[in-house]
């Protein structure tokens, strides 16, 4: 696959400079505002997906891609389970029938629906989930959709929250969504580009304590990667491509090499790297 | 443009591809009982027969939906061990669709939770109930270790996973993709489908003036994509294109004139290098509610006119969900090898806002293209374009 440029990034719980710091500061807020969904559209939808769409939409604004045609890609590993657990318990109760407004919120893809009504978005959105590998195979749909020309401008997005009690002890973590946004022109002369998405042992594999083994730290683990470069020293860290790591312990080794070379500058179309595995 | 050198199945028809196309000639619904109690009246497409437990290897992932998988992957087991072994496994990638996973171990260990206030042993969230068991399930059976993930747009699932193994296959990634989907009865469906008004009691009649609404149904469906044919593994037909589109309408209702459903169409006869006038055969996603068939039948009417044929099969299988992509898709390659296609089951009297044609009894061939639709909540549309091998 060709390399891409990484147009923007998005976080919630909210970024700053510092991804990290910021996301566990702000682990109190408690609903990110999802406002491009009018709040009637948002009845009955998740924490999940409102974190979905909160930061498919700040990660399309800080690349400057438009809303309304921009592919979106949506991973989950658990995805809908707060409503999942919240029907079971329907069930036991009166006539055991559903919310229908909790139903049709129920599937996987729901962020990714919300999403393109609330953008008015006609193009491509898919919902992947790879267990602990769902950022770095988001990623791989997300890229294959540029690699192949169907489309210019793509948005990765992948969250999870804690699973619900009775439920919990399997996935305590604390909610993270984390939004990429890829593209194939480069949208600034030093913009940083990923290349050769690749299982490599050697990688090694996301460890991150803040989020206590949330599938989605695998692409944060990438976007504290592009901040760390962006805030070196000029020509520092610059040369050599760096790997990073995507996939959580129990996973694939999936890592990517990331590059802030100011190869932008140079070349709009950068060689090509041979594909892997 | 792929050659599918191979494709199995199970669902309410039949335990293999070969015996659900057998039952689709002899026009048997595939319909009956739930396998447990609903505080409803309806019917289903379950899997004739006992489902078995799983292989010791897959024992700890025991559910529904990996024992249909078993089953269905069963049918498809001697073309992909050939395909491991032509490609080697770290080139074949498995691609997978599910709208629930293994839900159904959790309604069970939540039922035990609420009685008991413990789950029940033997319940493992991680191994049983997530999405991505499903792609670990076919890994095991399969030996394949390409990249392996699993596509989760509830009723769209296994049709949009043919669009990424063309991607993997068009990008160098994998020389062979095992794709398909599968899904299982459970309460969640059951429940939250009549809770929406649109489960019926009786066998579902899609494009029927007097409808009575959908049934759903289950299933495992699976298809095998190689960048060549050979001698030993040729053609049976070929993915031409797929179209993949959103509506940006509305989460659980259709555009009223299929807005994205048409993109979608129009997306993949593009792709296919087609024009709607060489579609012989349209596989409708057809579940039987009157939002969905109308806003469908619109949509083929303003891509393709009201000459060519639209079937629904959920008619024999029930809607199986995550897995009606695929195991529709197979359907419509039935029909392009077999040179005739199975009608709609009860459709008369028709509609009168259904302006296509929905032939009852069987549709007489031979077609050299067929398009099968896949539409889901979200608003997210899938179409797929498929050629006969010859």
């Amino acid at each position: 696959m060709r390399p891409v440029y990484i147009a923007g990034t998005g976080l919630w719980p909210d970024a700053g400079p510092s991804a990290a710091a910021e996301a566990v500061a702000g682990a109190a807020e408690p609903r990110p505002p999802c406002e491009l969904v009018p709040s009637r559209a948002k009845r009955g939808t998740s924490l999940l997906t409102q974190m979905m769409v909160e930061v498919a939409t700040r990660t399309a604004r800080a690349a400057g891609f438009d809303l309304g045609t921009a592919a979106t890609v949506f991973g989950s590993s658990h995805g809908e389970m707060e409503i999942a657990v919240d029907q079971m318990v329907m069930m036991k109760d009166g006539k055991g029938l559903l919310s229908p407004a909790r139903f049709k919120n129920s599937v996987h893809n729901t962020g990714a629906g919300l999403f393109t009504i609330g953008a008015g978005n006609q193009g491509f959105t898919t919902a992947i989930a790879a267990g602990q590998d769902t950022a770095a195979m988001a990623l791989l749909e997300g890229w294959l959709l540029l690699d192949r020309g169907e489309a210019d401008e793509v948005i990765v997005t992948v969250a999870d929250e804690a699973l619900p009690e009775p439920l919990r002890a399997f996935a305590p973590h604390a909610p993270l969504a984390v939004g990429v946004a890829l593209c194939t022109a480069p949208p600034s002369p030093d913009a940083p580009r990923i290349a050769r998405l690749r299982c490599d042992p050697a990688a090694g594999v996301v460890r991150d304590a803040r989020f206590a083994g949330n599938p989605a730290a695998g692409l944060l683990a990438l976007v504290d990667a592009v901040e760390a470069c962006g805030s070196a020293a000029p020509g520092a860290l610059r040369q050599e491509p760096r790997t990073v790591p995507l996939s959580l312990d129990g996973g694939e080794p999936w890592c990517v090499d990331l590059y802030i070379d100011g190869a932008g500058a140079a070349q709009a179309d950068p060689p090509a790297v041979p594909a892997e595995p | 443009m792929y050659p599918i050198t191979a494709y199995g199945a199970c669902c309410g028809l039949g335990r293999s591809a070969a015996e659900a196309i057998s039952a689709l000639e002899r026009g048997a619904r595939g319909l009956r009982r739930p396998p447990f109690e609903v505080p409803f009246d309806t019917v289903s497409g379950c899997v004739p027969g006992p489902l078995d437990p799983p292989a010791p290897a897959l024992l700890r992932h025991d559910s529904r939906l990996t024992r249909l998988v078993a089953l269905g992957y069963a049918d498809i087991a001697d073309p992909v061990a050939q395909a491991v072994s032509r490609w080697g496994a770290a080139r074949v990638a498995i691609v997978v669709g599910t709208s629930t996973g293994g839900i159904e171990r959790t309604e069970d260990a939540h039922d035990a939770w609420a009685r008991d206030g413990a789950l029940p042993d033997g319940y493992d969230y991680h191994r049983q109930h997530p999405f991505h068991i499903l792609a670990e399930t076919v890994r095991t059976l399969s030996g394949a270790t390409g990249p392996r993930y699993v596509v989760s747009t509830a009723c769209s699932s296994s049709a949009k996973v043919l669009a990424s193994a063309r991607r993997l296959l068009d990008a160098g990634l994998a020389d062979a993709v095992l794709v398909g989907g599968a899904d299982g009865l459970c309460q969640t469906t059951l429940r939250g489908f009549f809770s929406l008004g649109v489960l019926a009691g009786e066998p579902c009649r899609p494009f029927a003036a007097d409808r009575p609404g959908m049934n759903l149904g289950e299933g495992a469906a699976f298809l095998l994509l190689e960048r060549e044919p050979s001698a030993t593994a040729p053609a049976r037909a070929h993915l031409l294109g797929v179209g993949e589109t959103s509506d940006a309408y509305h989460p659980s209702s259709p555009h009223p004139e299929g807005r994205g459903a048409q993109a979608a169409m129009r997306a993949a006869l593009a792709q296919a290098g087609l024009d709607p006038a060489d579609i012989g055969l349209i596989n409708a996603h057809g579940t039987g509610t009157r939002h969905n068939d109308v806003a469908e039948s619109r949509a083929i009417d303003a891509v393709f006119g009201g000459s060519v044929p639209v079937v629904s099969t959920k008619s024999y299988t029930g809607h199986t969900l995550g897995a009606c992509g695929a195991l529709e898709a197979i359907f419509a390659i039935a029909a392009l090898e077999r040179g005739w296609s199975p009608g709609n089951l009860d459709a008369a009297p028709v509609d009168p806002d259904v302006h296509v044609a929905v032939p009852e009894g069987r549709v007489e061939g031979p077609f050299r293209f067929a398009l099968s639709n896949a539409f889901a909540f979200g608003g997210n549309n899938t179409s797929v374009v498929l050629g006969s091998a010859s």
